[in-house]
């Protein structure tokens, strides 16, 4: 397409005037008293096609259909400078037809425009990435995905800015200092949907990563649950490396086989299955909520079980009724699975809990899946002693989590922060760092075979299910959200007082200012 | 006297550095916090926007819902807390100095057990009796109560730090964390005590026996002031 249009210059005499120009010049009657009688189509989308001959009605038609794309010649994709150039070489092109010239004309005139990609050893300088990865399968995914980088930009020196503690709490609390102070790291983990959104995007701290995105074509890379998660505003906020799911119960076989048992997929199949277990002496769900964000993981399980994916994700922006029955029927199912686990679980934390399935003490615990690098460390063998089903009555919905890479506003070495975002979101980058951490990578298209069994059928649950986002992971609500609702299920993990809960659950959206 | 002035003058040079230290860590950031407090800022970005006593009315009202009730527990769990920590450190530190003080044999280790737990972080006591206390349930019993049951006396096992329970608006749960806290810190008031009856000098203690009073008596005549 080409197309004539008026602007506005600085200092025009009579602004007003040309505004109201401006104003006749985009609307239907405007465009349709002109565009006949030019004999081109209307820019609007909405023009009267009876004005119009066959042709240009056919026109019409396609450009409200087809892919829009700028002319060259007629100044709409490039500048006129670079139009300049282009033209001297084609001009020479015209008369010798030879194409290596031509095209070391155009590589040249790309350059002299400004446009060439610079050439990527260019990057040198500092990288400074901060996160809470500081050991194990992270920590190693993370040197991966550096490997990565520095592959693509040796002259990039990175440096590894971690804060080790408290599941990132210390971290983030390192990161608000910095930020505040206007001294912020080039790129910083954040997990991605709101504890991105609400904490920095919101307080204006942060850089929108949208045209890293489109550069690299990377739209349908990604599942649209995931590209919406991350989006605020029009834009797109932060570069997804992994995905984790939380919505997954993991049982013991062995248990399962003794007590003549198939694993529960419904909540009555599950509750059915609890009494089974607990007539024979076996604890049926493993808690260990000695820190409170491993009851509110099983409580969005819980959740979104209850009353499915669509209604769950409503939650989160007011469409669906916290005072409602549902909610009251989620926190019902929650007191009454409470009635089936161990007696100790407010000293135990996840992993120990987790022992307790490994052990035989317990059958199932609902946890999210770097559960499953917990049993591989200690020996264990997926689908053999331990299996894995979404949590009850989650067939289909898959509850993501997913580390990201942000841009703050002021990063002192911008162009080397875009270059590893630009590695953190590429296949490459993710297929490095995802097999270490134990998670999936966050794009569709990772290489299966670096997976194991687990991943990969994470991997087809993830490119087919409803996907919804982690309320005890930062994506589903801001983060003062989450700690009203960890108050209140501080309170209902003592006293299982449903509507006590739900008063609370109901306060907490209104405080968020989302009901 | 010009001499005395030069000498206080040298005195308040070498103090006024810790003089400033105190002045911005401690003072100014209570002073700091305290303008927080009366602040709008709620989020990452500070927001000095005055909001008067609308935090605290958030804290002790019906206004601030869930999280209001949850500060209550905590505030009536830190005064329990407080106090019975306080009276035990303050009575036992009290009772094992004047056991100490008894010309016992081996009294340098026993002084020395009971100082011990002093050279530990608070963090490895925590967690340490985090662990003895955990309670464990049905057939893989824990610390405690494993030994409790080992001899027989199963009727004493109970929850512990776990246990929900509570006395009005004393909960249970405080009592093991009030062990181990004062476990760590009755040597120190052990040691406070143990200095205090080594002042008093002998003289007056055989005085107080020979005025007629018993062992107990002494203690408590001759050693309060």
């Amino acid at each position: 397409m080409l197309s004539d249009s008026f602007g506005l210059p600085k200092g025009a005499p009579h602004p007003e005037n040309a505004a109201a120009w401006l104003e006749v010049c985009g609307s239907k009657a405007g465009q349709d008293a002109f565009n006949p009688l030019k004999g081109s189509i209307p820019a609007r989308t909405d023009g009267d096609r009876s004005l119009y001959d066959a042709y240009l009605q056919s026109a019409m038609d396609d450009f409200s259909s087809n892919k829009i794309a700028p002319s060259l010649a007629h100044g709409a994709a490039a500048s006129e400078g670079w139009v300049t150039t282009i033209s001297d070489v084609m001009t020479l092109f015209v008369a010798d037809l030879d194409v290596a010239a031509a095209q070391a004309g155009l590589e040249q005139a790309a350059e002299s425009a400004g446009m060439e990609a610079p050439p990527e050893e260019a990057l040198s300088g500092d990288l400074e990435i901060f996160s809470w990865w500081t050991a194990g399968g992270e920590a190693d995914g993370l040197n991966a995905m550096y490997g990565v980088f520095s592959e693509k930009y040796p002259d990039v020196e990175i440096v590894n800015a971690t804060v080790a503690g408290g599941a990132g709490s210390n971290a983030k609390a390192v990161l608000a200092t910095r930020m505040q102070s206007g001294d912020p790291p080039d790129s910083f983990q954040v997990h991605a949907g709101h504890e991105l959104i609400d904490s920095w995007v919101k307080a204006d701290k942060m850089e929108p990563v949208t045209s890293i995105f489109e550069n690299n074509d990377w739209l349908g890379s990604y599942p649209p649950g995931v590209i919406d998660i991350l989006s605020y505003d029009g834009e797109i906020w932060s570069v997804p490396v992994n995905i984790h799911r939380s919505n997954v119960l993991w049982y013991n076989k062995q248990v399962f086989a003794d007590n003549g048992l198939s694993a529960p997929a419904t909540f009555d199949e599950f509750f059915a299955a609890a009494d089974t277990l607990q007539a024979a002496g076996v604890t049926p769900l493993a808690l260990g909520d000695n820190g409170i964000w491993t009851f509110i993981h099983l409580f969005e399980t819980v959740l979104l079980g209850t009353m499915g994916a669509a209604k769950y994700r409503g939650l989160w922006d007011g469409s669906t009724d916290w005072a409602g029955t549902e909610v009251k029927q989620a926190l019902e199912n929650l007191a009454k699975m409470m009635d089936y686990v161990n007696a100790d679980h407010a000293a135990l934390s996840w992993d120990q809990a987790a022992q307790l399935v490994a052990d035989g003490d317990a059958a199932t615990t609902i946890m999210g899946d770097w559960t499953e690098g917990y049993f591989l460390s200690i020996g264990l063998t997926p689908d053999v002693e331990f299996g894995w089903m979404p949590s009850p009555s989650t067939d289909g919905m898959f509850i993501m989590l997913s580390d990201s890479f942000g841009l703050p506003k002021g990063a002192p070495h911008p162009e080397n922060a875009a270059a590893w975002l630009t590695v953190c979101g590429s296949k490459a980058g993710q297929d490095a760092f995802n097999p270490l951490k134990g998670s999936i990578p966050a794009r569709t298209d990772g290489d299966r075979s670096l997976y194991d069994a687990y991943l990969q059928s994470a991997m087809d649950d993830f490119s087919s299910n409803e996907i919804a986002p982690s309320l005890a992971h930062g994506a589903a609500a801001s983060e003062g959200w989450v700690t009203t609702i960890s108050d209140v299920m501080t309170l209902f993990v003592a006293d299982l007082d449903v509507a006590t809960a739900q008063e609370g659950l109901v306060q907490a959206c209104a405080d968020a200012g989302m009901c | 006297m010009a001499y005395a002035r030069r000498e206080r003058w040298i005195a308040f040079l070498m103090i006024l550095p810790s003089i400033i230290l105190i002045a911005i860590f401690v003072y100014g950031f209570i002073a700091w916090n305290a303008t927080v407090s009366v602040s709008k800022w709620d989020g990452v970005e500070p927001d000095y926007t005055w909001v008067g006593l609308d935090n605290f009315k958030q804290l002790f009202t019906k206004e601030g819902g869930i999280s209001a009730k949850r500060f209550t527990i905590d505030m009536w769990n830190t005064l329990f807390f407080t106090l019975f920590f306080l009276v035990t450190c303050v009575l036992l530190g009290l009772l094992l100095a004047i056991l100490l003080d008894q010309n016992i044999k081996g009294e340098g280790i026993f002084r020395t057990i009971y100082l011990f737990p002093m050279s530990l972080s608070f963090v490895v006591t925590g967690v340490v009796w985090q662990w003895i206390f955990a309670p464990g349930a049905g057939s893989r019993l824990r610390g405690v109560n494993a030994l409790l049951s080992a001899v027989g006396l199963d009727a004493l096992r109970w929850g512990w730090y776990t246990d929900t329970s509570s006395f009005g608006t004393f909960h249970k749960a405080l009592i093991p964390v009030i062990i181990a806290a004062s476990w760590q810190l009755i040597g120190y008031t052990m040691a406070m005590y143990l200095a205090g009856l080594r002042a008093i000098p002998d003289e007056l203690r055989e005085a107080a026996r020979v005025d007629g009073a018993n062992e107990i008596g002494c203690i408590g005549i001759s050693s309060c002031p």
